[in-house]
């Protein structure tokens, strides 16, 4: 109460106690005794309480402050029963937190448009549709004659410039030690397409962009400028090393701008500087089959959009028929910026965005059924008590209020709490999804609004329901029968609730169930390697490197802590180099569906990598230049081109149908050649000496007897590799390597389980309210019962058994949604089955048991009701 | 005031007319809630009798309307008592509501009693 406010209730006190004071002193005038007087006084002034309520009304902010008066009258209330005032708050801010996290997401997603860029209705991503034997397939990428032959043939209805990344790679230079940075290469015109402009210098000119003379210029992003260049005046002109190269600053993006990914762009550098694609026979910007590049147009004002298109797609196929690769027919799509909102078939990111909406809706709608619940069961209780107020006068509206703002504030206590569980929640989800992006703060205003507005719908629709309930309550027969129900209605509304509850937790925890059980498989991946003894060292970045690879390869293996070492021209999961693979009659070898290249290695190497020879031999320091070539093939090779036969003696020729033909002496065990979850490469193993084309020998791979960490470390310090970095050191262990890509699993099973026990508790807690409820309702029921003889037995199965149906009910509903669902998310698990009836089963038993344990103290209650006393006190 | 005093039937005083009536009853000096009421009654000879649940509301409502204003004063039995007084803007007021108040009873008059048409009886 504000503190005029407090005045004037005293002032007014005080007036009406000189009214009471003056009128007694005239009836004791008029002869009567000083306490006949007081009375007389008294009876003739009135209700002081009322008129003083009256009055007040007409003060000045009074609406306000009786809003202040009822909202506090409503949090003493509140706080009179802490056990279902927390139980709401909780369960609501896990709900609606849950929501707000992924909402942070989805919005980056699916729902922002790139920051920066004027008109993004007008601005598209590129895409082209095939269809194969009845599949249509589409693609974001175009190769470089495409990315050429497209913007001439828009022009001048639309502007369209090629993109390439962002990719994240190492700067340094102006003073500034290394860093990771992202760089997206850029046609030429990509500012202009965007229709941006600098804040300071320029953007890149036409010239700056030619393929066989690309300028070393650099533009940089506004928030690159402001956080690693100090935000000086001066940067124009300044060097950046971008990959050991020097770019000069010429420009600074706008403010704001972060490039067209969800990923923002630090340096933008001309698409001709690229240098990342090592082709042995072409120029990358020459080559038809490399497709890397994106495309952005921007439509002309008034210009039709679906001319553009039409132009971009004669472009496209007139550059497949020239090439003689890609499809002619095929159909050009000018999708939304936004690249989630594509054609293409959905990211992972984007399927998990919308998997974890769907799920913390679910949560929510488990916390709003059994907040309602909860709510409705309290109106109940507390009927007596509406009822006696309504009896002394209270009008119905006025308590019908009362409720509607209890449920609002709760809601809004609730929205204070999930503004907590957001922010946390929401950190967990971006490291899960998006793990490199930089992202603004988790709870900005957009948040705030979000949490705020759907706490007070929720608070609001929970709190509708009890309200109607009083609205209607008959005030003798509330006052005459105390707790006992009237109708059925309520009964079948809460019946509801619960079932959909139990259902909602059963789908959590199916959902879980599953991603544990992925995760279970991921773990027992087996890649190929001897992943705990392995260190690869990788020299092609290290700068000024001018120690020799032999020399380190020969000090290594004279380690007793090193059983073997190898040269390689490319070290184990950073790939292999990609081959067509060819028969000695000169025949394409076809290896469908598989990852097929060659690895130019040391002879040892299949030692240090811990590959098995599982037939023939391997290859040995005799197979050297002048010597007959030979191979080692991976079985997944072996069992693609020879099914039917023995591999040994078979020969293949490596890139072209004329190229030197190598005799497989020997096959080895399969390993995964990139990433943790891959299918087994179709692999060809050749020495060094006899590589088929000119390759640099930068890898070096050791096995190591015990702990890989010393071996690295000495690595580290004979290859004279100074970055702090582990990320950027040259040296690198395995299983280090590898660390990462169980995260997204392991973080994946974290968060279902999480959600999944946040449901299955607020189920509990709502079993729990809505059973105790029961009881006390059929209070004297159960009383009558024990009192003509019923035994625990009976009165536990009267109890526990409408509880159970509910359960069983709501499981049968929940499984069934689950077995609907579970196609959706089959991408995201890890041979795992979405209907794996074991899980299914799991889930359901979990549920019954938390079912079970949250119904014990009412049940035990009701065990206990002694029949005299409840008889009595109805 | 003693009982007996109290006439058989009270009129309930329409709402609007209880602010002209204490704006009339300040026209003549300050005086407290408890006086005013008892002003009230005497002069209408006993037959309006105010309900403070109505006097007071009306006399706060008054005060934040301008028409009167509120002062702590000490009465003669060394009473802390709240006395109002009008405002010239009440004043303004009684003297509009006054005439509208007049044209009424005239109007309800002439239908209550209606002239007797000359040539008649």
């Amino acid at each position: 109460m504000s503190f005029r406010w407090w005045r004037r209730d005293a002032e007014l006190d005080e007036e009406i106690r000189a009214h009471l004071a003056m009128a007694e002193r005239e009836y004791i005038a008029h002869g009567e005794t000083p306490e006949d007087a007081e009375r007389s006084a008294r009876r003739e002034f009135g209700n002081v309480g009322l008129v003083k309520e009256l009055t007040r009304a007409y003060w000045r902010g009074a609406a306000l402050e009786r809003a202040g008066r009822e909202a506090r009258q409503v949090v003493r209330g509140l706080a009179r029963r802490p056990g279902v005032t927390i139980a709401v708050v909780a369960t609501l801010a896990i709900g609606i937190g849950a929501n707000a996290a992924v909402f942070t997401i989805t919005d980056r997603l699916l729902l922002r448009a790139p920051a920066g860029v004027p008109d993004p209705g007008t601005l598209h991503r590129v895409y082209a549709t095939w269809s194969m034997s009845g599949r249509t397939s589409v693609r974001v990428h175009f190769s470089a004659p495409e990315i050429r032959a497209i913007p001439d043939a828009v022009a001048p209805i639309a502007e369209a410039s090629a993109v390439l990344g962002p990719i994240r790679t190492a700067a340094g230079g102006h003073g500034a030690p290394e860093s990771r940075i992202e760089v997206t290469y850029t046609g030429g015109n990509f500012f202009s397409t965007l229709g941006i402009r600098p804040t300071l210098g320029r953007f890149f000119v036409n010239d700056e962009n030619r393929f066989d003379a690309p300028s070393d210029v650099a533009i940089v992003s506004y928030r690159y400028w402001m956080h690693e260049l100090n935000g000086a005046r001066t940067v124009l002109d300044l060097t950046l090393r971008i990959e050991g190269r020097p770019f000069t600053i010429v420009g600074v993006g706008p403010r704001d701008f972060g490039g067209i990914d969800v990923q923002p762009t630090d340096v933008w550098l001309p698409l001709a500087s690229y240098t990342g694609f090592s082709m042995p026979n072409e120029r990358w910007y020459e080559s038809a089959g490399l497709l890397a590049f994106n495309l952005v147009l921007r439509v002309a004002p008034g210009a039709d959009e679906s001319q553009a298109a039409v132009r971009a797609q004669e472009a496209l196929r007139r550059v497949a028929r020239t090439q003689r690769i890609g499809d002619s027919t095929a159909t050009v799509v000018l999708g939304s910026i936004i690249a989630a909102r594509g054609p293409q078939a959905m990211t992972r990111a984007d399927r998990i965005s919308l998997l974890l909406t769907a799920v913390t809706l679910m949560v929510l709608l488990v916390a709003c059924a059994n907040a309602a619940n909860l709510l409705l069961a309290q109106a109940l209780h507390r009927r007596r008590e509406l009822a006696v107020r309504l009896a002394l006068g209270i009008s119905r509206w006025r308590l019908a209020a009362h409720l509607v703002l209890e449920s609002v504030i709760l809601g809004l206590l609730s929205a204070a709490a999930a503004s907590i569980v957001a922010t946390w929640l929401a950190g967990a989800l971006r490291r899960l999804i998006l793990p490199d992006a930089h992202w603004p703060p988790a709870f900005d205003v957009r948040i705030a609004v979000f949490t705020f507005g759907i706490a007070l719908v929720i608070g609001l629709a929970v709190g509708i329901a009890p309200a109607l309930e009083v609205s209607r309550t008959d005030i003798s027969q509330a006052l005459k029968s105390g707790l006992r129900e009237s109708g059925r209605r309520s009964s079948r509304i809460r019946s509801t609730l619960m079932v959909t509850q139990a259902a909602l937790s059963v789908v959590l925890l199916i959902g879980a169930g599953l991603f544990l059980r992925s995760l279970v498989r991921v773990e027992h991946i087996d890649v190929g390697y001897d992943v705990e003894h392995i260190v690869t060292a990788s020299t092609g970045f290290l700068p000024n490197h001018r120690v020799s690879l032999d020399d380190v390869a020969e000090r290594v293996r004279a380690l007793p802590s090193v059983s073997a070492a190898a040269l390689t021209a490319a070290t184990p999961l950073e790939g292999m180099l990609g081959a067509r693979l060819f028969s000695q009659a000169g025949d394409s070898l076809a290896v469908p569906m598989q990852q097929t290249g060659y690895m130019a290695v040391g002879p040892s190497y299949l030692d240090a990598i811990g590959v098995r020879v599982v037939r023939g031999r391997a290859l040995s320091p005799e197979d050297r230049v002048g010597a007959a070539p030979v191979t080692v093939v991976s079985t997944a090779l072996a069992r693609a081109l020879w099914p039917q036969h023995d591999p040994l003696g078979e020969c293949v020729r490596i890139g072209g149908p004329s190229a030197r033909c190598y005799t497989v002496v020997g096959v080895s065990s399969d390993v995964h050649p990139f990433r943790l979850i891959d299918t087994p490469a179709a692999m060809l193993y050749v020495t060094l000496s006899q590589k088929p084309e000119p390759l640099a020998t930068t890898g070096l791979v050791v096995h190591t007897r015990g702990d890989p960490a010393p071996v690295a470390r000495w690595l580290t310090r004979a290859l004279g590799d100074t970055t702090t970095d582990p990320r950027q050191s040259a040296v690198s262990i395995m299983a280090d390597r590898l660390a990462p890509q169980y995260r997204p699993w392991r973080r994946g099973a974290q968060l279902l389980a999480g959600l999944g026990a946040l449901g299955l508790i607020i189920a509990a807690v709502g079993l729990y309210a809505v059973t105790s409820y029961l009881v006390t309702q059929r209070t004297r029921e159960l009383a009558v019962r024990i009192a003509i003889g019923a035994r625990a037995g009976n009165i536990v199965r009267a109890v526990l058994g409408s509880a159970l149906r509910l359960i069983v009910v709501g499981i049968a509903v929940g499984t069934g949604v689950a077995l609907v669902a579970g196609r959706s998310i089959s991408t995201l698990l890890y041979e795992t089955s979405p209907t794996d009836p074991l899980i299914l089963a799991s889930a359901a038993v979990v549920l019954v048991v938390t079912g079970c344990i949250a119904v014990l103290i009412p049940v035990r209650r009701a065990i206990r009701v002694d029949p005299v006393i409840a008889l009595r006190e109805e | 005031m003693p009982r007996s005093h109290r006439p058989l039937s009270r009129i309930e005083l329409l709402q609007g007319t209880l602010d002209l009536i204490i704006l009339q009853t300040l026209r003549w000096g300050p005086r407290h809630g408890y006086g005013i009421a008892q002003m009230i009654r005497a002069g209408s000879k006993d037959v309006l009798q105010v309900d403070t649940g109505s006097l007071y509301p009306a006399l706060h409502r008054l005060a934040r309307r301008g028409f009167i204003k509120a002062a702590w004063e000490t009465s003669e039995n060394n009473q802390r008592v709240r006395v109002y007084r009008l405002t010239p803007a009440g004043r303004k007021q009684l003297v509009a509501e006054r005439a509208r108040w007049e044209q009424f009873f005239e109007a309800i008059g002439g239908i209550l009693n209606p002239p007797v048409p000359e040539g008649e009886g």
